[in-house]
């Protein structure tokens, strides 16, 4: 039996041959996939190297009914292991775009993932000067408004 | 600079983001930039929020300038300090329209303090709950000037609010009455002394004792009979308690772990003698369910011997930790229910150094 395809196509009109199954871990595709059988669907704001990304993920967790794929035998475990290891792969920039792709698509699993990470990202920074490097932030607070919120670490005076 | 790519993402995302971070980590956030500040003191990621557990602080009541009162303050705040990661914070109270705002009371996020009113000449004050980090705050309904002198201000884990003297009690529950207080009598027989309330109950110390020699004894009022015109305070006694109240020199009471343990503080004698020398400071347990007592406490001798020296000393703080304050020392000895006894350094600003303070849980939560 050989397995329904479908055909993403990035905003760079690359086309991207996927199974039907791997691509509806998206709810948004598996929408259109009912609404428009047999067509390529275009993702105009998603780069290739973006869906390129988002379709490696699928694959791994794409969970296959007929026990054949390879990927349904990863444990739980596993999986963690292998996402932890997909997101610190990506620099900061792509994960944003992968975090907006996983929120686009509708890919739950995918999002939080990517949330986490940035989360991760947060907490590992000692103060708010460090977030803003890290995050390439502008501070546009005058220094009374910051002052107004800050939470001074500084011995009483 | 090209915007972050962090201020693009969706805010269901952000949301997400943030909520899973600690409370502390929040609130470094909030001073990154206006757009952080915006999404972290927005209503919907205060009400995903709220439900988290608070930052257990200790906030110290600003020190009193009798002297200089018109000196310039610029900056009203409350100083804060966090026992878990061991450091000193300040809380700007720049929002309040009041002057020389007097801290005294705190629960469920909201400290509770005293303000001059900014453009009034005469002495009365308000009564203002406020949350210093959401910069929000109601003003209570007025009440005497009598009140705000001599008044204890209790709050309860529903902001329920008492204010406390010895003939008398205020109540404001925002509800039973719109916003009116409701007055009692009171039929307690001395000062009480450092009243604590409690789910449904307040409790305090009265001296009962001669001029010469006080002999404290406990009191509770259970605040479910307060539909009378009266608070009934009764005399908790206990044949098995014996002289416990005998063995410490000028008791207090604190709040303690949970809502069922009381902890009363003070000075061990060292002798049953009429003005007897204490061997240390001693914290007793009582659990209110079954009514027995036990010791907390006791602080190590070598920490002591800095309170040997001045008479008077400040106990605060309840719940898992206490802390005591004396003349000239210049910092706070801090007991831990599970980690013991050790030094407060960094508190300065308090002249002889015997300041007060209160438990701050801190919230990010908005007020009703």
């Amino acid at each position: 039996m050989s397995k329904k395809m479908i055909v993403l196509k990035s905003s760079e009109g690359v086309s991207f041959v996927v199974e039907e199954a791997v691509a509806r871990q998206s709810k948004i595709i598996s929408f259109l996939v009912e609404e428009f059988p047999d067509r390529e669907l275009p993702l105009t704001n998603m780069t290739s190297e973006i869906l390129r990304k988002t379709i490696e993920y699928c694959k791994k967790h794409v969970v296959e009914d007929d026990g054949g794929g390879d990927s349904s035998s990863s444990s739980s475990g596993d999986l963690k292991e292998w996402d932890v290891k997909f997101v610190a792969e990506i620099d900061q920039p792509r994960l944003m775009d992968l975090l907006m792709a996983a929120n686009y698509l509708d890919i739950p699993s995918l999002l939080d993932v990517t949330c986490q990470k940035v989360a991760d990202t947060i907490a590992a920074c000692n103060d708010e000067k460090e977030i803003r490097a890290t995050f390439n932030i502008e501070n546009d607070f005058t220094e009374e408004e910051v002052e107004a919120i800050r939470m001074e670490n500084q011995y009483p005076i | 600079m090209e915007s972050s790519p962090i201020n693009r993402l969706p805010t269901d995302s952000l949301h997400q983001i943030f909520s899973s971070l600690p409370l502390r980590q929040i609130i470094i956030c909030r001073s990154v930039c206006k757009f952080f500040n915006h999404l972290l003191t927005s209503q919907p990621f205060t009400e995903i929020i709220s439900a988290r557990a608070p930052l257990n602080l200790l906030a110290l009541r600003p020190p009193h300038h009798h002297r200089h009162r018109h000196a310039a303050n610029p900056q009203p705040c409350i100083n804060v300090y966090d026992p878990d990661e061991d450091r000193w914070l300040r809380f700007n109270l720049d929002f309040l329209p009041f002057r020389s705002p007097q801290p005294v009371a705190s629960s469920n996020g909201l400290i509770y303090l005293w303000g001059d009113s900014v453009n009034s000449v005469d002495s009365s004050k308000s009564l203002v709950a406020c949350n210093p980090l959401t910069r929000q705050f109601k003003v209570l309904p007025q009440l005497g000037s009598a009140w705000s002198r001599h008044g204890t201000v209790l709050v309860d884990s529903v902001n329920r609010v008492m204010v406390l003297t010895e003939l008398a009690a205020l109540y404001y529950s925002g509800a039973v009455v719109a916003n009116q207080w409701l007055k009692f009598s009171s039929n307690l027989p001395s000062k009480p002394r450092s009243p604590v309330l409690m789910s449904t109950s307040v409790f305090a110390l009265c001296d009962v004792g001669s001029p010469w020699r006080s002999q404290w004894k406990l009191f509770s009022c259970r605040l479910t009979s307060l539909a009378v015109t009266h608070t009934n305070w009764t005399c908790l006694e206990k044949h098995e308690w014996g002289d416990i109240f005998d063995i410490i020199k000028r008791p207090r009471l604190l709040r303690g772990e949970g809502e069922s343990k009381l902890l009363m503080i003070g000075g061990l004698k060292s002798t049953f003698s009429l003005n007897p020398a204490c061997s240390t400071i001693l914290i007793l347990r009582l659990c209110l369910e079954s009514l027995e007592w036990e010791e907390a406490g006791r602080m190590p001798l070598e920490m002591y011997r800095g309170f040997q020296e001045s008479s008077k000393f400040k106990v605060f703080g309840g719940g898992d930790r206490v802390y005591f304050s004396a003349k000239r020392m210049g910092k706070l000895a801090m007991w831990d229910c599970w980690e013991g006894w050790r030094w407060v350094d960094g508190v300065s600003g308090y002249g002889d150094g015997l300041c007060r303070g209160f438990v701050f849980e801190a919230k990010l939560t908005l007020m009703q």
